[in-house]
């Protein structure tokens, strides 16, 4: 008996049972007309699925994630939420303010096509390419610029590699200074044969701003095994710990704890 | 508050609710809109949300019953202003015309004039690859319904397109 339409659907969906399977495979054997059929329902549904592949691959609107971060959490519970709002601007607010600067500039950012990036369930955020030089100008002293660099300081979370218009960023871990306030350490590298490694620690001003405390660069080779990147040297990695045993208890902050200070917007 | 960000979990759903949306509505400002309402909704409810179930087949829920709430309408209104607009469009005698446009546009058009019920389905099982059991559960339908709208939606979408399979064409 031939297998109906229906039945070579659910055939191609992976949906019958192993009896049934069995008989169509049969009948496919013996039927280069039913092989014909499957043939068509196959590339028909083939072709939907790429006719909906730009749309997943769209760039998602900066002011959708805003709309969303800004919405009440609801982990809070009704106490909480009554609770008085927080002077701080929350979390969401933050990002609509970047965004909302990211966007006011219209830079060659491509922005939005960061914003399809959603590293681990995150917001991404913007890079800008090595062609910008200033925008990396990275000094010690100096309170970061950078709106890409901002937001990852702010909102990410340590030990993600984060990889856009040929940076990548990695946040390594994060610090209570002596003065009550928080410093993260990260690590910045270009893509290329020569690349400029930063290993930076940045520190939380009162204001809001991320002032960079140390920076330490090295020039050197990409590491093939990184893909093009490289990463800190030990001499970098002495520079900042000497810093972090100097002004900090040393011990990162865990990601438990980390996660609520990203939430409350960094006050102890 | 160990648990994940809700918020942050929404967020990573986006690039597929917003493809679901946009085969709902057509339109890529409606389905923005769609999904914002959708997601805000569903952390107002979150609380319904049982943990250990799938938060994808929840929100594709959300999305579609958001759909049917408040845009089923204003997309009504859309497409009789466009039938407005265009009074002559193609019918059968207009297969010409049609082949004559890109093949795209031509699939474009006939998943829009599939059923409204028939093309949910089509998108959450053929597109977004949910089992059938997942599709009835998540949109409250029997299993042979989900059965019966995908292979009338996916037969006519294959008989449209005469794509003739010729490589199995019978000797």
């Amino acid at each position: 008996m031939r297998p109906s339409d229906e039945t070579l659907i659910a055939y191609l969906d992976g949906e019958l049972d192993a009896a049934v399977f069995d008989e169509v495979d049969a009948a496919l054997q013996d039927s280069p007309a039913l092989r014909q059929r499957l043939q068509q329902l196959a590339e028909s549904d083939e072709r939907v699925r790429r006719s909906y592949q730009a749309a997943l691959e769209a760039p998602v609107p900066p002011e959708l994630i805003a709309a969303i971060l800004n919405a009440p959490d609801p982990r809070l519970d009704d106490r909480a939420r009554a609770a008085p709002q927080p002077t701080q601007p929350g979390l969401g607010a933050r990002l609509r303010h970047w965004v909302e600067r990211l966007l006011d500039q219209r830079a060659p950012l491509a922005f939005a096509s960061v914003l399809a990036l959603v590293a681990g369930g995150w917001v991404a955020w913007s890079i800008k390419p090595v062609a910008e030089p200033a925008e990396w100008a990275l000094r010690s002293g100096e309170t970061i610029q950078d709106p890409g660099l901002q937001v990852a300081l702010e909102t990410a979370p340590s030990g993600r590699v984060l990889r856009a218009a040929g940076h990548q960023l990695e946040l390594l871990a994060s610090f209570e200074h002596k003065d009550r306030h928080f410093c993260r350490e990260f690590n910045t590298s270009a893509r290329g044969a020569q690349a400029v490694d930063h290993l930076g620690i940045a520190c939380r001003e009162a204001d809001g701003e991320w002032r960079l405390a140390l920076l330490v660069s090295e020039e050197g080779p990409a590491d093939p095994a990184l893909d093009g990147y490289r990463t800190a040297s030990d001499r970098q990695h002495e520079a900042a710990d000497g810093y972090l045993r100097a002004n900090t208890s040393g011990e990162p902050i865990d990601p438990v704890r980390e996660r609520q200070l990203i939430d409350r917007t960094w006050t102890p | 508050m160990t648990e994940a960000d809700p918020r942050a979990e929404l967020i990573s759903l986006l690039p597929r609710l917003r493809r679901f949306a946009h085969g709902l509505t057509h339109d890529s400002h409606l389905a923005d809109d769609l999904v914002q309402a959708a997601c805000l909704k569903a952390l107002e409810r979150w609380h319904q949300w049982q943990p250990g179930t799938s938060l994808a087949s929840w929100m594709f829920r959300i999305v579609q019953t958001t759909w049917l709430d408040d845009h089923r309408m204003r997309q009504r209104q859309k497409t009789e202003a466009l039938d407005d607009e265009m009074p002559d469009l193609p019918g059968e005698d207009g297969r010409v015309v049609l082949e004559q446009r890109s093949q795209a546009r031509h699939l474009r058009q006939l998943i829009e004039q599939l059923p409204d019920d028939q093309r949910v389905v089509l998108m959450m099982v053929t597109v977004e690859g949910f089992s059938y059991k997942d599709t009835a559960d998540a949109l409250g339908i029997p299993l042979g319904t989900v059965m019966s709208r995908l292979s009338r939606a996916r037969i006519r979408l294959a008989d449209a397109l005469n794509i003739t399979g010729d490589e199995y064409a019978p000797q």
